[in-house]
């Protein structure tokens, strides 16, 4: 069974992407890229009110408008709108300026009903219901030993309230896709998704044909973060419109709808209360925590999270609300337990004149396998971000108005792979190689892993390798969510390239009258043992008219889950304005063997960037009167721009221990903890908890106002 | 061997009811479930929303109840 190399060539060293060039330079065809001749264009009518319910629609006088060639409805007379931005029709036409008319040319008689649009409107006694079960979904209890009277024996208590926003995923290619029917029973679908074979299976149960005879097809894709999973109702609108025309209609939400309807990360509000003895060591923590994912349940978080409490109570509800529903989010749930409980450890810590760092190292689980590696991370970590220099709360240093301070967060992540996925790998006669698999890549880097592994184990470079990915007809491969896609393909690469390579051996060995087992390849050569014979061209000539094609799948022994990982934030703010710049952060992460150092440290920079955004940026906002979202763009949504963005040190935990676990992923893990990091740091700086994320310059100065 | 009206059905989902770790956790039950907290998002294939044909909410247990009206066994 194939292992890692023990001494590798290329992986772990720092691989540029195989298709970051094309990218950049614009030659790379997005799903929203790609014109199929003959082909509509789209639009969707969606609901202009938070809670309605359609009494009428008329779609004759767009029906009348030249150049609109189709209607469909996805909401009929009587349905119930659930929020501004739910579905009501489609209509594709030969322009999209066409289409757009088109839909403002439908007319909808709309009863509007009540709405609730924030969370404390949904739990207000007699708020109008968003579905039949009520607003507020109770989970069970999680209750650990006797917590009531353990409080009672801490040294220190604190009770705060803590709560992080709903956010959307603000994926810069909107959700959409352009689908062709190739006869009454094929269809070709460029679909912006991280989950091609579940987008052909959505389609194809849609209309009743087989999910192999839908192709969908995502060459690369502009940004899901956990939103792009299904078909969607505008995917199978799409093809109902390609059908009822003939021709292929390219769908994608325009930015309002995408920040409306193609879901968000959940809120999270806790009520917590914490004790510890005067060590700093925890006693015990009883909370109550809501969280709303709109019209959906999805809410929940881990709570204490990474920390050993041993006696706990915790209460959660699911509140729901006329916003559109959740989906999952980089990292679900991890981002808003952690900000809750770092708040509460930062908070109490102080109280009790402790060390922060200090009390999160005496409370990580005692027999855990993560524990020794946060300890190492923690004291990498806080050596680069000059912890030494950081002042308890209240004594923050600065010039004028501006006070310095550092906040650290802890993190954990699964990251696990599935073992059921498959890659091909083809040796061509002409010494071309390709593999092949329907797996995809989100943006993480997953075709250059392929390419790196099969050029590790073929001797050649990595550009030489044909990394085939984003089509549903391939051997099954990953979804990509839940940080899993390296780790469930890495290992079927590796197998199928060993065993095309072994299968070369075999064939050339064959030809020349050699043994195979004196047989290896380096530097683009066969060797013989140990000397070189031919190239790997000349070799590949000796199969005649036959490549080779090898699928395989998963073995064990290469992959392993479980990651952990810890940020430092180093923050100025201005007492007068309230406004926050981070000037750095340090992000110590651990993922088991790191395949290619480059795509890897992407990804810890990407997740750190997302989680900066969190923490000072981004807020869905409601408005409680008219129930509408009120910053559906990207002027009033805010995200970091350039000059946000503040010196990023990344630490990779890469010890022969950490490379002994195999792989793991990384796209989740480096995101959580940023936001807790740089909330902690705030709170350091200006002497106060601002209990609400995000650090808008409105949040800082209310919380200095509640001192004051 | 017969079931007695003691032991607990087996609970079997709508065939249309999807959720992430449908998708991504293949090799096992499909769960997303964690220890102490449950935040799957669901969506029904009927109508790719959170609510089902019969406009009430789409969710492990719900989609499980076969006295719903949309209810369709795998």
């Amino acid at each position: 069974m194939a292992e890692w190399p023990q001494n590798p060539r290329l992986i772990s060293t720092e691989i540029p992407r195989v298709d970051g060039l094309g990218k950049a330079s614009g030659r790379t065809k997005y799903p929203s890229d790609v014109h199929p001749e003959g082909m509509l264009f789209a639009a969707m009518l969606y609901s202009p009110h938070a809670h309605a319910r359609i009494k009428k629609i008329d779609t004759s006088r767009a029906e009348r408008i030249p150049g609109v060639r189709a209607i469909h409805l996805l909401a009929q007379e009587g349905a119930t709108l659930r929020y501004q931005g739910d579905d009501i029709a489609a209509v594709a036409a030969d322009t999209e300026e066409i289409a757009r008319d088109g839909v403002r040319a439908i007319e909808v008689e709309y009863e509007v009903l009540p709405h609730v649009a924030t969370e404390s409107q949904a739990m207000a006694e007699g708020a109008p219901r968003v579905n039949p079960r009520g607003n507020v979904q109770k989970g069970r209890a999680q209750i650990n030993g006797d917590p009531d009277a353990a409080i009672e024996t801490a040294d220190a208590v604190i009770e705060g309230e803590y709560s992080v926003p709903v956010i959307t995923h603000v994926c810069l290619e909107t959700h959409g896709l352009t689908v062709r029917w190739d006869s009454d029973r094929t269809i070709t679908a460029w679909s912006s998704t991280q989950n091609v074979m579940g987008v052909s299976q959505e389609l194809g149960g849609a209309f009743n044909i087989p999910p192999t005879n839908v192709t969908t097809l995502t060459e690369v894709m502009g940004g899901g973060f956990g939103s792009k999973f299904s078909a969607d109702s505008w995917g199978i609108a799409a093809a109902e419109l390609a059908k009822k025309t003939g021709k292929p209609v390219r769908l994608f939400l325009d930015r309002a709808q995408e920040h409306m309807a193609a879901g968000n990360r959940p809120s999270a509000t806790g009520k917590i209360r914490l004790g510890a003895a005067k060590d700093g060591k925890l006693v015990a923590m009883i909370a109550q925590t809501h969280g709303t994912g709109g019209v959906a349940r999805g809410a929940g978080f881990p709570l204490p999270y990474v920390y050993a409490v041993p006696h706990s109570r915790r209460e959660h509800s699911d509140v729901f609300l006329n916003g559109g529903n959740a989906r999952a989010m980089r990292a679900p749930g991890h981002p808003e337990g952690c900000c809750l409980m770092e708040a509460a450890m930062d908070d109490l810590a102080e109280k009790l004149g402790v060390d922060p760092l200090e009390m999160r190292l005496k409370n990580l689980p005692e027999g855990d396998f993560k524990t020794p590696i946060y300890e190492a991370e923690i004291r990498l970590g806080a050596e680069a971000i000059g912890w030494s220099k950081r002042k308890p709360r209240g004594q923050a240093e600065g010039r004028g108005p501006i006070r310095i301070g550092y906040g650290m967060g802890l993190h954990t992540w699964g990251g696990g792979g599935a073992q059921d996925k498959q890659v091909s790998c083809i040796i061509n006669p002409d010494g071309s190689v390709e593999l092949r698999s329907a797996t995809q890549d989100i943006g993480t880097g997953a075709r250059t892993i392929l390419a790196i592994i099969a050029a590790e184990v073929l001797g050649l470079e990595v550009d030489q390798i044909h990394s085939n990915i984003g089509n549903s007809s391939f051997p099954p491969g990953q979804a990509s969510g839940g940080s899993t896609t390296t780790p469930s393909m890495a290992p079927p690469a590796l197998n199928a390239a060993t065993q095309a390579r072994d299968e070369l051996f075999r064939r050339v060995g064959r030809a020349i009258n050699e043994d195979p087992a004196g047989m290896s390849l380096a530097g683009g050569k066969l060797l013989i043992n140990g000397k070189e014979a031919m190239s790997f061209a000349e070799a590949c000539r000796k199969l005649g008219m036959m490549p080779i094609s090898v699928t395989a799948g998963f073995s064990e022994g290469l992959t392993s889950s479980g990651v952990g990982g810890c940020q430092f934030a180093e923050v100025e703010v201005d007492l007068e304005t309230g406004v926050v710049r981070v000037k750095k952060i340090v992000a110590v992460q651990d993922s088991g063997l790191i395949l290619d150092m480059l795509t890897w440290r992407s990804q810890v920079y990407g997740g750190v960037i997302g989680g900066l955004n969190y923490a000072l940026f981004e807020e869905r906002v409601m408005d409680p009167t008219t129930g509408l979202f009120l910053n559906p763009d990207m002027e009033l949504y805010k995200l970091a721009g350039a000059s946000d963005i503040p010196e990023i040190e990344v630490i990779a935990y890469h010890t022969p221990e950490m490379r002994a676990r195999g792989v793991i992923g990384v796209g989740e893990p480096p995101t959580i903890s940023t936001a807790a990091a740089i909330g902690n740091a705030v709170s350091n700086a200006i002497g106060v908890r601002v209990p609400r994320w995000p650090m808008t310059p409105m949040n800082v100065l209310n919380a200095l106002a509640q001192v004051s | 061997m017969s079931q007695t009206h003691n032991e607990p059905v087996p609970q079997v989902a709508c065939r249309h009811l999807r959720h992430k770790g449908m998708y991504v956790y293949t090799d096992g039950l499909g769960s997303e479930t964690h220890e102490g907290y449950d935040n799957t998002i669901f969506w029904c294939l009927k109508t790719m929303k959170s609510f089902g044909p019969d406009d009430d909410l789409v969710d492990r247990d719900g989609c499980c109840n076969r006295e719903r009206s949309c209810y369709e066994p795998t």
